[in-house]
């Protein structure tokens, strides 16, 4: 390959340095755009067990209605951020319902099932 | 005979900073294995480092794009960062900060013969990005066995090992990874010995993604036809088998920076924010 070659296929040459600086530029102002937002204003409602408390009579897992399960469950709001902590250990799922559910009350696990 | 050129302030820079990029990938990995304790899992790293490794500093981008395919969202935060850093380095990342690559470059240094596949079989890190990472979690969650995390390896090495250690250690019940996660994660590190990078060439969601980036990044690899005398010894010091005269930010490059040790300083790292003199 010839050295006049080497230049018609040299693709990356900022001749035009305008336009090389605007494509990078514009995609870090809109990543720095998407941190943001996830960061401060982005939320995500899952369902999550009640935490029950120790006093309280246990039920046999038998006994227990739908009505039971539904009043055990409460909806919470979640940071982008405590969504990304709990997918690290495995403490987030999808319902056939297309809810978001908990997979754990009180501490979470300390690794990811897989 | 080529004129000996002037180099600019950041190829000076980057050409004597090569010699030592085994330590800054060192320093990087002290870095992702949290030396403070935080485990700050709600913040991605730029790397393909495994969040169930104990002393994970950060969530592992592909496993938060992966989950969160899964559970139909999307993952600002994964994109944001991957944007970010991908749009200022591209692969520079690859090259200089992500820990599995640095395991991969120690195991290259173990004197094996090594192999080359042909250069189309990079394209398979966009099917695994594609595949194991988007559409499988997307349709069938993540309990899938072609799920990203079920097989990645690096998570083998960095999450299952240790783990399987501490609970033998402390005489608990061990907990395998699934057969098929063994398996690649023993066929990769084989791999390791024969070829350089096999991961990152072959297989790499994340590598995928940076790789787009190289042709459009804020820090790029100038090639200067005007010095260049083809003399082709960039040829000898690329690794990967890249011809950088011909494509400098090629997706397959990693961004070790060794080919711009040529001698007729026709390659060097660039950046846009600087402007450059214009070439007749």
């Amino acid at each position: 390959m010839s050295t006049e070659d080497l230049k018609k296929n040299d693709t990356h040459q900022p001749k035009q340095i305008g336009r090389c600086i605007f494509t990078p530029a514009i995609l870090i102002l809109a990543g720095l755009l998407m941190l943001t937002y996830a960061i401060a204003f982005n939320s995500v409602t899952v369902v999550a067990q009640k935490e029950t408390d120790e006093t309280t009579p246990q039920t046999a897992p038998d006994d227990k209605s739908t009505s039971d399960q539904a009043a055990n469950l409460q909806s919470l709001r979640l940071s982008e951020p405590q969504v990304v902590r709990d997918v690290t250990v495995g403490g987030l799922e999808r319902l056939s319902t297309g809810l978001l559910k908990r997979t754990y009350t009180g501490q979470p696990d300390a690794l990811c099932p897989t | 005979m080529a004129p000996i050129t002037k180099k600019t302030k950041l190829n000076n820079l980057s050409s004597k900073l090569i010699a030592y990029r085994i330590w800054f990938q060192s320093a990087f990995l002290l870095l992702w294995l949290d030396p403070l304790g935080l485990r700050l899992h709600g913040m991605c790293s730029p790397v393909f480092h495994c969040y169930s490794c104990p002393l994970a500093a950060f969530a592992c981008p592909i496993g938060v794009l992966a989950n969160f395919s899964a559970l139909h969202l999307f993952p600002f935060i994964a994109v944001g960062l991957l944007i970010v850093v991908g749009a200022l380095f591209g692969s520079l990342v690859c090259g200089w900060a992500c820990p599995f690559g640095l395991l991969q470059d120690l195991l290259a240094k173990i004197p094996t013969p090594k192999f080359d596949l042909p250069k189309w079989t990079g394209n398979f890190r966009y099917v695994v990005l594609v595949v194991t990472v988007l559409a499988v979690p997307y349709f069938f969650g993540k309990d899938h066995p072609l799920f990203i995390c079920s097989i990645c390896p690096a998570g083998a090495l960095e999450a299952a090992v240790p783990n399987i250690a501490k609970l033998a250690a402390a005489g608990q019940t061990i907990v395998w990874p699934s057969t098929a996660k063994v398996i690649i994660t023993v066929l990769i590190v084989a791999a390791m010995f024969l070829k350089r990078r096999p991961w990152c060439r072959l297989f790499c969601p994340l590598g995928a993604i940076f790789s787009l980036f190289n042709r459009i990044s804020a820090f790029f690899l100038r090639f200067d036809a005007e010095k260049c005398n083809n003399c082709l010894q960039c040829h000898k010091l690329c690794k990967y088998g890249i011809e950088p005269e011909k494509s400098p930010n090629d997706v397959r490059c990693i961004r070790c920076l060794e080919c711009i040790n040529c001698p007729q300083n026709a390659l060097s790292l660039a950046g846009v924010f600087k402007k450059s003199k214009k070439t007749s």
